[in-house]
């Protein structure tokens, strides 16, 4: 396939502290195409930071230093505040988990939309409207009119966080990440907005970045997942072959949910070993 | 009233409404069910299906209600008295909001203690930590130097410390990782074994329910539409559609597995 979207080698995140220093991605590589990526960890894995890291809208007290971290060509690492507001937005865009806090309380829906398309297109206030009434449609919003001069509070949460992803697509980036999109959403609910995520990412051939807790869900809808562990990829693996995961940590993530088809009566909880910390990691299924 | 007393808890044509004359919605509608002593009860539905309405109302966060509930073969009064919450406790869903961010641990185990007039407190909070699985070193802690997990340990052992018979829980699980959620879904397992508690426990998450409970309700629009055990879930045996979807989009996100193998 074509040359990857993000090509990220040995990327580090540090935070400097009074009480020394804390490095919470600990030297990871990966690359993504236009393709879907998963990434699987828990609270505190640096997968969210990872995420970040690439618009560059870490913590301000964040150091991050890598091998090199690009963008189709564009050296992330150098650019300087300028250049990531042309890349912000217009070309990767970032899905939030909760669309409760992410979208501005004040402003009617469709103002919204048609911010984000304005900002990224040279466009007339009615050409914008439009734009985003057929967003709204083809984010499968029944009445985009009625929807449109609503205010956040008065949309439920899968609504809303459909309209988040009306808002992202809008500027059409090559690149989404999506962080938790989903965890404040109902199983059926859910379902629904990961269509149309999957129906939106797969028409525009959108590279997606995917970051969730929940294996299951990474399993089932991204092509490749990588599972991360205490600021490290433990493991880099289609997604088909997740249940057949060689590393440890992912097995024992696995085995640490309940399940409807097998009952037991004791849950697993993973232990974490130290070695894993500085250890050896598998990639398709093959250690490295 | 006779014959009632055969269930520890129960609601018989429970509704609540909310808002004013026009504006007002049945969130709960003529809802009832039944728990037994010992038994742990699940409410499943999506957001906004009335689940944790009904936990508000059972707990007396909201006592306006109508219908009945029966504990113990006796109608509770709108306005719990204090007899009422040394039976019954409550754990939120979130562990980071019920919490006081300037209450060390100690402090909030204490609190309850105070309040039923127990005695012994220092005592006390040290099992019922030690029960939770939080050593003696987290009693002098505050809130923001726990993790999640410990955060949700702490709220059980608030519960449990003044030895009710009943805990209500709201998706204890459901801000917690994975591999937390299996830890707190042990405890709270192996707490009822060891108290023999009952459980009504309220989840969108139908593999924890059926890990969880013997019996669930699945609630559809302020409606139980209809009650399965954990067999019949674990086995998508339902009767109504909305249900059999409810199954199927959970079981499609869950049993993943023998698809990929086979």
């Amino acid at each position: 396939m074509d040359k990857p979207l993000i090509d990220v080698k040995d990327l580090r995140i540090r935070f400097e502290s009074a009480h020394g220093s804390h490095e919470a991605v600990r030297g990871i590589s990966f690359t993504i195409g236009r393709e879907k990526v998963g990434i699987v960890g828990e609270s505190g894995s640096g997968k969210s930071l990872t995420g970040r890291s690439l618009l560059k809208l870490t913590p301000k007290g964040a150091k991050i230093t890598a091998a090199h971290m690009r963008f189709r060509g564009t050296d992330l690492l150098a650019a300087g505040e300028k250049e990531m507001r042309t890349i912000r937005g217009n070309h990767i865009s970032m899905i939030l988990q909760d669309p409760k806090y992410s979208l501005n309380p004040l402003m009617r829906i469709g103002n919204q939309i048609v911010e984000a398309y304005r900002l990224h297109h040279k466009a007339r206030p009615a050409e914008a409207k439009t734009k985003a009434l057929a967003m709204l449609e083809s984010v499968h919003i029944r009445e985009p009119e009625r929807v449109f001069d609503l205010f956040p509070h008065e949309v439920s949460g899968g609504m809303g966080q459909r309209i988040m992803i009306a808002m992202m697509l809008i500027p059409e980036p090559d690149l989404i990440i999506a962080d938790e999109p989903t965890s404040a959403l109902d199983v059926t609910v859910r379902r629904q907005v990961l269509t149309i995520l999957d129906e939106l990412v797969s028409r525009r051939g959108t590279g997606l970045m995917f970051i969730s807790h929940d294996l299951n869900l990474v399993a089932s809808f991204c092509d490749r997942v990588l599972v991360m562990y205490a600021g490290r990829i433990m493991e880099d693996l289609p997604a088909r072959d997740l249940h057949s995961a060689r590393h440890p940590y992912t097995q024992a993530l696995l085995e640490s949910l309940p399940r409807l088809d097998h009952p037991v009566d004791e849950l697993k909880v993973p232990l974490r070993d130290p070695s894993w910390l500085n250890g050896s990691v598998y990639h398709n299924g093959a250690l490295i | 009233m006779n014959g009632a007393s055969r269930f520890l808890i129960e609601a018989v044509g429970l509704s609540v409404s909310f808002g004013s004359q026009n504006t007002r919605v049945r969130v709960v509608d003529d809802v009832s069910f039944h728990i037994r002593k010992g038994e742990a009860y699940g409410l499943i539905g999506e957001s906004g299906c009335g689940k944790s309405t009904i936990l508000r109302a059972l707990s007396g966060l909201n006592g306006d209600y109508e219908g009945a509930l029966v504990l113990g073969g006796r109608e509770l009064p709108k306005r719990r008295g204090k007899d009422f919450f040394r039976r019954v406790q409550m754990v939120f869903q979130d562990p980071y909001g019920s919490l006081h961010p300037r209450k060390i641990v100690e402090r909030v185990l204490a609190e309850p203690l105070a309040i039923h007039g127990f005695d012994r407190h220092s005592e006390r909070i040290g099992e019922i930590l030690d029960a939770v699985g939080l050593g003696p070193s987290f009693r002098y802690r505050y809130p923001h130097e726990l993790s999640g997990g410990q955060r949700q340990r702490v709220a059980i052992a608030r519960a449990l410390i003044i030895e009710p018979e009943i805990l209500l829980l709201d998706e204890p699980t459901s801000a917690l990782d994975v591999s937390v959620q299996a830890e707190i879904l042990n405890l709270l397992k192996r707490l009822r074994r060891e108290r023999d508690l009952t459980y009504l426990m309220v989840s969108h998450d139908l593999a924890v329910i059926a890990h969880m409970c013997e019996r669930a309700g699945i609630m559809y629009r302020g409606e139980i539409l209809e009650e399965l055990d954990a067999g019949q879930i674990r086995d998508s045996q339902a009767k109504e559609d909305y249900t059999r979807e409810f199954l199927q989009a959970s079981i499609e996100a869950v049993a993943r597995r023998p698809e990929v193998d086979a």
